[in-house]
């Protein structure tokens, strides 16, 4: 039974599915919180039940289901401390949970990056870019093409003309 | 409201199909991939597709640099470059200074060199933009020989009745310093450090900096042995000295040096020499500490031009040779960027 107090917020897919997800959990997503402040809908007992749901037009009904899956699991996360003086970012640290969640094929895993993005879901667009950078890590070229499906669109002159490029940064 | 127009009006660009099997994602998605990619892959993605190459722009380069605390340069800086329709290429800082794991823009460029004699050695030996030596300094921690009054740091080299030394040799280019920066913006180089004499013994400090040339061998003695008259070329560097008598209870005082410098230079030079005027055995010589070498640009900052560093062969210097193998080396035309990117270079031509 959802807590009236708590507040339910609506939100509609691409695909015009509507859902009734919890303040706390869509707070996970910079973009609908400060939508929901922008409309003085963030106070306690406010009245949301009855509102319009809010459109996503980005995103489809699939992706959404596992957006909010992943918002309601890390929805009592602390909030990260900004690191001033961190170094390169590690991509090893993905937490088990994560990696068990984005055992999925790669068209959602790129459909989850673009959502986390869109909806600015910090924690969520970090482990989906670590999990497409860790698939990135030590591969050749050829094998990057292979992975992504993606063709080599550059003349043999140009690629010759990056390689020149890249020179400087070889030493 | 601008958030709700956003959602309904829709953000990014959409995937787009292009052809049988093959899906071109929005530049932002793998511009987010790339922000968090392994640093050894990105010059080979560069190599994948034009898309690829398209996304690691320069400003790509320059928010990574943000994203691992790499300082950049100051703004007015970066807007004078802009002016002279050229711009610091990011990759390059960021190469060498994630590379060197040094920050050339920022407090203090020798932040993490050990005092310890071995572990500076060690340090400097696995980085190519540091040099180190070191003679008769005994590492202290914390320093002995002041008295309770005088407010002390918690550790520092102690010197003894020989002159002690260290040298530290900055490569400011293999530190992630463009080397046309050095030519025709050439920031300050500042160099800060304390010292104080055992409040039981007399003592000398001499603190030096000088600027040198790619090809330069530091000049003030070979063999690892300093030669005690040794003072910096007074167009590339400069120079404090300092002595105290015995009892003086003289507290910690921090020296600050100031360098300009013609063109051409690459490196950095920072020498240290101490000793005491006693001739006691044991480390009753001068200590130091907290040393800090770091860029400064002035507030209005001055491009040199042409002209100008011409003019400065009347210092018996020979420049022609440094202008001719002359920067914008790093400087590298994109491909790709085509006319709709801010980023494109205009390289300076010859005359300019």
């Amino acid at each position: 039974m959802a807590d009236a107090k708590k507040g339910m917020i609506k939100i509609s897919s691409s695909d015009n599915e509507v859902y009734s997800v919890e303040r706390d959990v869509i707070r996970l997503s910079t973009t609908i919180n400060t939508l929901l402040q922008d409309l003085g809908m963030d106070g306690d007992g406010v009245e949301t039940e009855n509102a319009d749901p809010i459109p996503l037009q980005n995103v489809n009904s699939a992706i959404l289901k596992k957006v909010i899956g992943w918002c309601q699991y890390h929805k009592d996360d602390p909030v990260p401390a900004e690191d001033s003086d961190s170094r390169e970012k590690r991509t090893d640290d993905i937490p088990s949970w994560d990696v068990e969640f984005l055992k999925v094929d790669q068209g959602t895993l790129f459909e989850l990056i673009l959502a986390a993005n869109y909806l600015d879901i910090k924690g969520l667009l970090e482990v989906t870019c670590k999990t497409v950078a860790n698939m990135i890590r030590g591969k050749t070229v050829e094998d990057i093409r292979r992975t992504f499906n993606i063709k080599n669109d550059f003349t043999p002159e140009e690629e010759e003309q990056i390689r020149k490029e890249n020179a400087w940064c070889e030493d | 409201m601008k958030h709700l127009m956003r959602i309904f009006t829709g953000g990014p660009e959409e995937t787009e199909l292009r052809g049988p099997n093959e899906i071109r994602h929005p530049d932002a998605m793998w511009r987010e991939i790339f922000l968090r990619c392994h640093f050894d892959d990105l010059p080979r993605m560069k190599m994948v597709c034009k898309q690829f190459y398209a996304v690691l722009t320069n400003n790509f380069w320059k928010d990574r640099c943000e994203l691992e605390g790499i300082a950049l340069p100051p703004p007015q800086v970066v807007r004078l470059v802009h002016s002279r329709n050229s711009e610091f290429d990011y990759e390059y800082l960021y190469h060498y200074a994630h590379k060197g794991n040094v920050n050339p823009y920022g407090p203090n460029i020798v932040k993490d060199l050990p005092l310890e004699r071995e572990r500076a050695k060690e340090y400097a030996a696995n980085l190519s933009w540091i040099t180190y030596q070191s003679q008769g300094c005994t590492y202290e921690e914390p320093p002995v020989g002041y008295q309770a009054t005088v407010e002390c740091p918690n550790k520092c080299l102690a010197t003894s009745y020989n002159w002690g030394y260290r040298q530290i040799v900055i490569n400011l280019e293999k530190c992630g310093v463009e080397p046309w920066i050095l030519d025709f913006l050439r920031p300050t180089v500042i160099v800060e450090e304390k010292h104080a004499p055992r409040h039981d013994c007399g003592a000398i400090y001499k603190l030096s900096i000088e600027m040198l040339r790619a090809e330069d061998v530091p000049s003030h003695g070979s063999h690892g042995r300093i030669r005690p008259d040794y003072a910096p070329n007074q167009s590339r560097g400069t120079m404090v000295e300092k002595s105290y008598e015995q009892w003086a209870v003289q507290p910690w005082v921090q020296e600050s040096l100031q360098t300009v410098y013609p063109c051409g230079m690459t490196k950095a030079l920072i020498l240290t020499r101490a000793k005491d005027t006693q001739f006691w055995a044991g480390e009753y010589g001068m200590k130091f500490t907290d040393t800090v070498v770091r860029l400064e640009f002035t507030q209005e900052p001055h491009w040199y031009e042409r002209n100008e560093i011409e003019d400065q062969r009347g210092d018996g210097e020979d420049l022609s040779s440094s202008l001719r193998t002359h920067p914008f080396r790093s400087l590298r035309i994109p491909l790709f960027r085509g006319n709709n990117n801010p980023y494109r270079r205009q390289l300076p031509g010859p005359g300019q």
